[in-house]
């Protein structure tokens, strides 16, 4: 007889012990869950984002974490390197639940201003106050700097530069470009075979919109004016489509669908005779093809009446709600800004940024590298000290901060602007008075 | 009595019991589908999350405006053409590799490679192959004859939807492969023995008894298929980026556009509200036609 089915008092008491077993189960689970909480706010997790993603830069973040995690035993350090979307998404989701991570090691102004503007980041005086203000380069802390408050500790800056093939050039009779007239020759000859006279992004990335910035700006037009007003509609900005249109000609037909990596394979592999990059440039195409290296050569970007480039200081940023505060500024402390790691961060790509400390900047251990040295005149095209130019957050010196740059670096507008205007399906009026109309309502909508 | 008794007891025990999943059905199911059909109804500010009523002025707004429809469009088409493509090659491949060859162990495994692959690196892989400048296919089709210039196959609005249906085509076929071959191993040699007794053709014996026996896989198949095909982001998002000029901007891209890029989160929860209504009508007309089938059985 099988007492424990048809004894209901047997059934009963087993169904108790059950209940209990599953009571003191779920009570325990909960005081583990309870305890996991308890241990992920606790201030040894320490949750970096970085967008330096090259193997190179990675394998730097890599080794400065490991000398910190041994400096700061028992931190549990949570990296991850992505690219900027995705860091955007990490940081909405996470500011969402109140649950950012602590600090992004490297982000660009534009993005940091629209983050200051809500009220998101953590006062960083303390931390400029510890690296020394007086080590600054001239402007870096203004620039980060939102309604007297340091919002951001600067580290570094980039400037692109207009990047052409000097053997090239010799063999079709064209001089080095430094107006439009002449970059749009060397364009129309260097396009030949299968090789096109420049390579430019019209993909739906920031790569295309900063490009259409430069172009803008270099024509003496606005995409916002002095004032912050919509202005992308505007007789000059015709021309400038007009310009567009016609040396897209002489960049591959799938620049529609290129951003800043696929620009610069174009390059390195020597299908474009030319491109506007940062000093990235340097090493890759003297790693990926060194007979095209000892052809290159960066000038800065030829321009029709004004010259411009896009200058994006970038700063170490810590989040007001993040959990460890003080563990991420003894990270940029320690790691980011001792100058001999920062060099050798630097130089994890010669020429592509460049420090905003004044000591670091003119370090012999920087400026004496091999690539840095062999490349000077190439460096000297890309200084952003010299370089005229500006981002979507402050377009020039006479331009007011806009807060709502970021709109427009990382949205779909410019891009698709130019992409209807490449496919003809608009000509230079219609596509601007588009891109006018939605500016003007994005910006209408957005607090 | 008593019985009724021990009945209400095992009811409440039986209701313990699904208790915890109750609970987390509600608390990672329904709390979030509800929050985020309530979203639509708010401008929101995607960094801190300060909302504003707005009532179906985001709706308003979203069926007035021509994006919409056209990546309503495009998400049917990358969803039906590519789920004809994924049946179709994967039953192919299925039948085929049910059939006994030399070395048929290794094609089946290498037959599953593209699902196994992470699709960051499928899609990598296919933008650099479809490059006009540098890709492969262009310079086999033009060695070939085919074709005299190369094809910007992703930055061409003529070709980027389907050149993103057919590298998702072949990522994911593989999956067709596996659940109709698994069936199809199974299928009575009897019933072939007996119609090829009967004189039946090859395409009588597929269509009589190959396909009316595999039909319980393919309706669960080309019901997730086309669950996973219409909410696909990453392969587009990856090939095009939703571009040239829109041409491959589905519902999942324009939600993350709204979402990510322009950071309106009221809208981007609209467009998910209307994506999640065109998917419930599927599923009703699905269910309506496949449980005919299934009583069939």
């Amino acid at each position: 007889m099988n007492t424990k089915i048809d004894n209901p008092s047997s059934l009963e008491l087993d169904r108790r012990n059950f209940l209990k077993f599953g009571a003191a189960a779920g009570v325990s689970a909960l005081a583990t869950m309870q305890g996991t909480k308890g241990a992920f706010a606790q201030e040894n997790v320490l949750r970096m984002l970085t967008e330096d993603t090259a193997d190179v830069e990675v394998a730097w973040y890599q080794k400065v974490n490991q000398s910190f995690l041994e400096a700061h035993p028992g931190v549990d350090l949570q990296y991850q390197a992505m690219n900027t979307e995705a860091i955007l998404q990490k940081i909405t989701t996470g500011l969402a639940q109140n649950n950012p991570p602590d600090m992004v090691a490297n982000w660009s102004q534009t993005r940091v201003a629209g983050m200051a503007n809500l009220g998101l980041l953590d006062d960083m005086s303390d931390v400029v106050e510890a690296i020394g203000p007086d080590r600054y380069l001239s402007g870096y802390i203004d620039d980060f700097t939102f309604d007297g408050k340091v919002l951001g500790a600067p580290i570094q800056n980039n400037t692109f530069a207009y990047w052409y093939r000097t053997d090239i050039a010799a063999e079709v009779g064209a001089k080095e470009p430094t107006n439009w007239d002449e970059l749009m020759t060397y364009a129309q000859k260097a396009t030949r075979g299968s090789t096109y006279g420049i390579v430019l992004p019209a993909g739906n990335s920031g790569a295309t919109s900063r490009k259409i910035l430069e172009f803008i700006r270099q024509n003496g037009g606005n995409i916002i004016d002095e004032d912050l007003n919509v202005a992308i509609d505007s007789a000059i900005n015709r021309e400038t489509m007009a310009y567009m249109r016609e040396i897209y000609r002489y960049s591959p037909a799938a620049s529609l669908n290129y951003s800043f990596g696929d620009v610069l394979t174009n390059f390195v592999a020597g299908t474009a005779a030319s491109c506007y990059y940062t000093g990235r440039a340097i090493q890759r195409t003297r790693d990926g093809s060194p007979e095209n290296f000892k052809n290159m050569k960066g000038v800065t970007q030829p321009f029709s009446k004004q010259p411009y480039t896009y200058i994006e200081p970038r700063a170490a940023i810590i989040f007001k709600a993040a959990r460890n505060r003080d563990m991420a500024k003894a990270w940029i402390l320690e790691e980011l800004f001792d100058p001999a790691k920062q060099i050798e961060w630097l130089l994890t790509s010669p020429g592509n940024s460049f420090s905003a400390l004044s000591d670091v900047a003119s370090d012999p251990r920087f400026t004496e590298s091999p690539l840095i040295k062999e490349r000077a005149s190439d460096i000297e095209a890309m200084r952003p000290d010299t370089a005229v130019g500006g981002n979507f957050f402050r377009v020039s010196r006479e331009h007011k901060q806009n807060f709502k740059g970021s709109l427009l670096d990382t949205g779909p507008i410019l891009p698709t602007m130019l992409q209807r205007l490449l496919l003809d399906q608009d000509t230079p009026e219609s596509a601007l008075a588009w891109a006018q109309k939605e500016i003007t309502d994005l910006y209408a909508r957005t607090p | 009595m008593a019985l009724t008794k021990k009945r209400r007891r095992e009811n409440r025990l039986g209701l313990l019991f699904i208790l915890p999943a109750a609970v987390v059905f509600f608390v990672i199911i329904a709390v979030p589908l509800f929050r985020g059909i309530m979203l639509a109804f708010y401008s929101v500010e995607s960094f801190t999350l300060g909302t504003h009523f707005v009532g179906l002025a985001n709706f308003a707004e979203l069926l007035g405006d021509p994006d919409l429809y056209r990546a309503l469009f495009l998400t049917l088409q990358y969803t039906g053409a590519g789920l004809i493509l994924q049946i179709v090659v994967g039953v192919s491949f299925a039948m085929l590799l049910n059939q006994k060859f030399y070395g048929r162990a290794l094609a089946r495994s290498f037959a599953t490679l593209p699902y196994l692959a992470p699709v960051v690196v499928s899609a990598t892989l296919w933008k650099w192959l479809l490059d006009d400048t540098y890709g492969i296919v262009n310079y086999l089709l033009m060695s070939a004859g085919i074709i005299q210039r190369p094809i910007a196959w992703l930055a061409d609005p003529r070709y980027a939807m389907w050149s993103s249906i057919a590298v998702e085509g072949w990522r994911v076929f593989p999956f067709v492969v596996i659940a109709t071959l698994g069936r199809l191993q199974n299928i009575p040699r009897q019933l072939y023995d007996a119609a090829r007794t009967d004189g039946a053709s090859s395409w009588a014996i597929f269509w009589d008894i190959t396909l009316p026996q595999l039909r319980s896989v393919l309706v669960i198949t080309v019901f997730l298929r086309f669950v996973w095909n219409f909410n696909d982001y990453n392969t587009i998002a990856l090939l095009t980026g939703g571009g040239p000029a829109g041409s491959t901007m589905t519902l999942p891209l324009l939600i993350h556009q709204l979402g990510f890029d322009t950071l309106e989160l009221g809208m981007a929860a609209a467009v998910a509200d209307l994506a999640l209504v065109v998917l419930t009508m599927f599923f009703i007309l699905y269910f309506w036609y496949a449980k005919p089938l299934e009583d069939k059985r």
